[in-house]
């Protein structure tokens, strides 16, 4: 166990209280002395900021190159969106007790926005169906594959596979090494979501649905297809039905 | 947890953004015989509640034929039903009760003594007597 | 195409024998109405619609059909049902969108005369309401906390919210029998548009319906708040979903923005009462933690501004809450304990519903708004104790 002690003080803004309390006229100046401790939690100390915000992989929080480059070289100049945001997309909230900036709410939108985005394009592909209200089958809306293409195995596939998650700031609720039974799976997914949650954020729905369009479906440019997000989604679908399959078969046998 | 939540419904605020009319069904009974009915029948042949409902797209109007004094039941989205009577009414009258009721919001007709009627906070708020300057606060 | 938003009705007369109004006179341009008075029971929720579907390869979106044989209302058909005429103008639909949509749309029935449900309809509704309501709230709200932001999302969208407006839509509810029909001759246009979810077989009960007894469907168990003993009825549920499938409609014959524009008008602008859905528990050790969040440098300080005095008969005081020479906020209390936490619960709720404006004091622009720029603030997430 160790620790440091660290002064706050501002002299440099000193203000004059006389504002306040008529008269007095005097200067104050605000100053604290605080002990940041090191090691074992211990109930009632500050602990040292220098510890507690590395991620489970030892990376530093903050904006750095080494933090930022997977998701910088992921979005380009096109798509190119703050650093502090950037970390924000990065940072669960389990990660230093949810005191820096998180990505929740840039989930929420992201995810909000993938959900209407594959909606809309499974259900505008040409079709025979006689169901069809104006052209749209909604008979697809519902299948395994239109729910899983935004789903959250395949966004996390999807940022793993494209090394999105390799920088990632949470906390592994399990000592499960696995990459879905550690969490890492969900945490990524929401690193994805969060993603596209950003870029509506900072340049409107139009500019998201083609970010989605462009990087996402088409597979960032490159044409191996395990980078693509259907393909992706098509693997996860078939790979629980055939796992559904065979448990079926086991309870018949 | 910090903060719960508590669920709540939000407030509807009809006119504010689309308005939706309160009366959406009008049920039309007449008697084919009875003298109290002619002022209706006169309405109902010459095309002038016909004319009406054309107007009306958003009601769904139902005539029905029935002994007795004819009778407008207007069926209101709160689920009441107001039943006018228009016994012995001219044709020209009873247009004029459709127009009337079928505009009403279905709500019970209160008198109201006051100013203002909101949902809102008031914008000013409440008056504070601590929050005066000291030189302008009321001295015993 | 032949609209009509009226009905004549022939003279009708009860028959003591059956106890059911029977129709006497039937001439061909004439429609009889009796609405059936039974009551009725539900037993088997059936709006649960199985989504298994055929299709030819998996990415083929367009091959994917579900395996119930159903086939779409004419739009000839529908556009002799007054109710559904009447419903089409009183929501101001466009004229693209198709009668026999919106008669899906009220359709939950998975076998109703082999008449396609909404089913479809509901989940892009229900996508496109999901984004414009968060979109609304993540904007103009950013600092709610997330629970918060929960129940307002439930409280635009939530069943009992478009069971409220489906009900102001002027939406009934089919619950008349075929055999009710076919007695009293009713139009069997009139069903395409009313809301349909009760079972043919639920129809006919084999006990009669006991008054203030209601006995819950399994669907209805299951949405049982035991706390408050409340529950989501399937009535309720029903108005919903088929709100939802018109917006989903709305989608599918006007486009995206028409739906935007209709979300807006129809639920958008109800009064959101946020600043009653909020229940601290420990509100000054959540103030500290914030300012410690927002990385203030002073402590926080609650101080007295203002007080009657101690000995007056009813003594009030006002307390500050203050971060050096920052007032984050104030509260009235007849206790200096109560003025205090007034004080905090005020200042936190200033922060958490701060709405930005921007540079002309308009509200800031949404994502989906035509020219959208960035003027707000992105919620940094909430505080944990």
């Amino acid at each position: 166990m160790s620790g440091s002690i660290r002064q706050l003080a501002r002299p440099e803004k000193a203000f004059n209280m006389s504002g306040l309390r008529n008269g007095s006229g005097m200067t104050y100046v605000p100053m604290r002395t605080i002990y940041l401790h090191k090691g074992s939690r211990v109930a009632g100390l500050k602990r040292d900021p220098e510890e507690v915000f590395l991620s489970n992989k030892g990376y530093k929080y903050g904006i750095s190159e080494d933090n930022l480059k997977y998701i910088k070289g992921f979005l380009q100049d096109k798509y190119r969106i703050s650093d502090e945001l950037i970390l924000q997309v990065l940072t669960h909230k389990s990660f230093g007790n949810g005191i820096k900036p998180y990505n929740e709410k840039l989930s929420a939108m992201g995810a909000k926005l993938l959900n209407l985005f594959f909606a809309k394009y499974v259900v505008n592909k040409p079709s025979s169906n006689e169901l069809v209200i104006n052209g749209k089958n909604l008979d697809v809306l519902g299948s395994p594959i239109a729910r899983e293409l935004c789903g959250k195995t395949s966004m996390g596939v999807f940022a793993k596979n494209n090394q999105l998650n390799s920088v990632m700031f949470w906390k592994p609720n399990t000592k499960n090494i696995g990459f879905a039974s550690s969490g890492e799976l969900t945490i990524s997914a929401q690193v994805m979501y969060a993603l596209v949650g950003a870029i509506t954020f900072s340049y409107g729905k139009r500019v998201a649905e083609q970010f989605i369009e462009e990087k996402i479906l088409q597979g960032n440019g490159n044409d191996t297809n395990s980078n693509k997000l259907e393909t992706i989604a098509q693997v996860v679908v078939e790979s629980a039905t055939a796992r559904k399959k065979s448990k079926n078969q086991q309870r018949a046998e | 947890m910090p903060v719960k939540a508590i669920a709540r419904t939000s407030i509807a605020r009809n006119g504010v953004g689309a308005f939706v009319p309160s009366c959406h069904r009008v049920s039309i009974q007449y008697c084919n015989w009875g003298g109290s009915s002619t002022g209706l029948r006169q309405a109902l042949k010459t095309g002038k509640i016909d004319k009406f409902a054309g107007e009306t797209q958003y009601i769904f109007y139902e005539v029905t034929k029935k002994p007795g004094h004819p009778i407008l039941k207007f069926h209101y989205s709160n689920d009441t039903v107001q039943e006018v009577s228009v016994a012995n009414l001219k044709a020209e009258e009873i247009l004029d009760k459709l127009d009337h009721y079928s505009q009403r919001s279905g709500n019970k007709l209160i008198k109201f003594n006051h100013k203002v009627m909101s949902v809102n906070d008031s914008v000013r708020g409440i008056w504070s007597p601590l929050h005066l300057p000291k030189t302008h606060r009321h001295k015993i | 195409m032949l609209r009509r938003s009226i009905v004549r009705v022939s003279q009708v007369k009860p028959n003591l024998l059956t106890g059911i109004c029977k129709p006497v006179l039937n001439t061909k341009n004439i429609i009889t109405i009796i609405n059936s008075s039974r009551s009725y029971s539900t037993k088997l929720s059936n709006y649960e619609v199985p989504v298994e579907a055929k299709y030819d390869n998996i990415q083929d979106y367009g091959s994917y059909k579900h395996n119930i044989f159903t086939h779409r209302l004419p739009e000839s058909s529908a556009s002799q049902s007054p109710p559904l005429v009447a419903l089409h103008a009183r929501l101001n639909l466009p004229s693209s969108y198709s009668l026999s949509t919106l008669s899906q749309a009220l359709n939950l029935n998975r076998y109703d005369d082999g008449l396609a449900n909404n089913f479809g309809l509901n989940v892009l509704g229900k996508n496109m309401l999901s984004y414009y309501v968060n979109e609304w709230l993540l904007i103009r709200y950013p600092r709610l906390p997330m629970p918060v932001h929960n129940v307002a999302v439930n409280a635009l969208m939530g069943p009992q919210v478009m069971y409220e407006i489906g009900k102001q839509w002027g939406i009934e509810v089919d619950k008349s029998s075929k055999l009710d029909k076919f007695l009293s001759q009713e139009s069997q246009f009139l069903k395409y548009g009313r809301l349909r979810f009760i079972e043919e077989e639920s129809k006919y009960p084999d006990k009669p319906a006991e008054t203030g007894i209601y006995e819950l469907t399994n669907e209805e168990v299951k949405s049982l708040d035991k706390q408050n003993s409340t529950f989501i009825s399937e009535e309720v549920n029903a108005y919903s979903s088929a709100v939802i499938a018109i917006i989903g409609g709305l989608y599918t014959h006007a486009g995206e923005e028409a739906t935007k524009e209709f979300i807006n008008n129809h639920i958008l602008s109800r009064k959101l009462p946020l600043e009653n859905m909020f229940e601290f528990s420990q509100p000054t050790r959540e103030l500290v933690r914030l300012c410690d969040k927002l990385q203030f440098e002073d402590p926080i300080d609650i101080r007295l501004i203002a007080e009657t005095g101690r000995l007056s008969a009813h003594a009030i005081y006002v307390a500050g809450v203050f971060c050096g020479v920052e007032k984050l906020g104030e509260g009235v209390g007849s206790s200096l304990a109560e003025a205090r936490t007034r004080a905090v619960i005020n200042s936190l709720m200033g922060y958490y519903l701060y709405s930005p404006i921007d540079n002309e004091g308009n509200e800031v622009k949404l994502p989906s708004d035509e020219e959208y720029k960035f003027d707000g603030i992105i919620g940094p997430g909430d505080i944990a104790i």
